[in-house]
């Protein structure tokens, strides 16, 4: 017994010894036909992908606290970068919280907790959170150039 | 012993933390987009004097055109709104002035700076210039006012005619 109990101890450990990862950048052009009448600002958020990126975690039956900042590049100080979670994937007596589809908010350069979660556990693939990002705060008075940011999670456990 | 030692190694591997990334990339675009309100026919008729010896009474000034525009430029780049005669000829002796109001609107930005008044020729006209990142506001009481008026340049060479040409406006970057 004591043997296959290290056993399965072993591969947990190693399961959990694969980093946890974030897939998926976002990179996209504000087309200049968003605006269509001479005179008007933009007027609605440049939104990103549901599932732009996602946040997948390397063990069951864990509890993870992540947080979020960002590391401007070539940024604007009007535009605002904000971000949620769209759904979770956990398994069986997992949870999230807040759970789901949560609100916006709006990433800073200090870290801010964005949600925590108990995996649970399944027999098929690794819990993971799909993330979307909205740039807010656009206006045709802002240079017309490239823009870039790196958002930084951080995932600990407990 | 060895499962107590695996216990305290899986422990002490579960209070693991990682820190990862992603990236943001997005272009804010080039965008020039310039709009008449409105953008239909005006006329202008001088009218014949009442009295012998009298001149001929200028034609009421027209101050129905808005000029509306959105100008999103690249770090360093301005722009400028030109104005000339195109299809058509002004009359001999005449000479059409444009004056430009000072910007009102729900707009905002680097909305350039007006020089009026000026007259209109088949050479193209600056009258708005450095022209930055802005939006006037859209529509009517938003942007620049326009006001047209013909003068009197040379009696000599008045006619009795009737004609029409066209104003062309170009948005375009210094």
């Amino acid at each position: 017994m004591p043997r296959y109990l290290f056993t399965i101890l072993f591969l947990w450990s190693f399961e959990f010894s694969l980093a946890q990862s974030v897939s998926g950048n976002w990179t996209s052009n504000l087309p200049a036909s968003t605006i269509t009448e001479a005179g008007s600002n933009y007027s609605s958020n440049w939104t990103s992908l549901t599932n732009q990126s996602v946040i997948s975690m390397a063990a069951w039956l864990t509890n993870y606290t992540v947080r979020v900042k960002k590391i401007d590049g070539v940024w604007h100080s009007d535009l605002g970068l904000w971000i949620h979670k769209t759904s979770d994937r956990v398994g069986l007596l997992g949870s999230a919280a807040p759970s789901g589809n949560s609100t916006y908010f709006q990433l800073t350069a200090a870290d801010q907790v964005f949600f925590t979660t108990y995996t649970g556990v399944t027999l098929t693939g690794l819990p993971s959170f799909n993330i979307q990002y909205e740039i807010r705060g656009l206006s045709v008075t802002i240079p017309a150039q490239t823009y870039s940011t790196t958002i930084v999670y951080t995932i600990s456990s407990p | 012993m060895k499962l107590s030692v695996c216990i305290l190694l899986y422990l002490c591997i579960q209070t693991a933390w990682c820190q990862t990334s992603a990236t943001v990339n997005f272009t804010l675009p080039s965008i020039a987009l310039l709009d008449l309100n409105s953008n239909s026919s005006i006329t202008l008729a001088f009218q014949s004097p009442a009295q012998a010896g009298s001149s001929i009474v200028s034609p009421t000034t027209n101050t129905t055109k808005w000029l509306n525009f959105t100008s999103a430029v690249a770090p360093g780049v301005t722009r400028r709104i030109t104005a000339q005669v195109v299809s058509g000829t002004i009359p001999n002796g005449v000479q059409l002035k444009l004056e430009t109001a000072t910007y009102t609107g729900a707009g905002s930005g680097s909305l350039g700076t007006v020089t009026s008044p000026v007259y209109l020729t088949t050479t193209a006209t600056t009258f708005i210039n450095n022209i930055g990142g802005a939006f006037t506001g859209n529509g009517t009481s938003n942007g620049f006012n326009l006001k047209y008026s013909l003068e009197i340049q040379n009696y000599s060479l008045l006619r009795n005619t009737n004609t029409s040409f066209t104003i062309i406006y170009t948005f375009i970057d210094n």
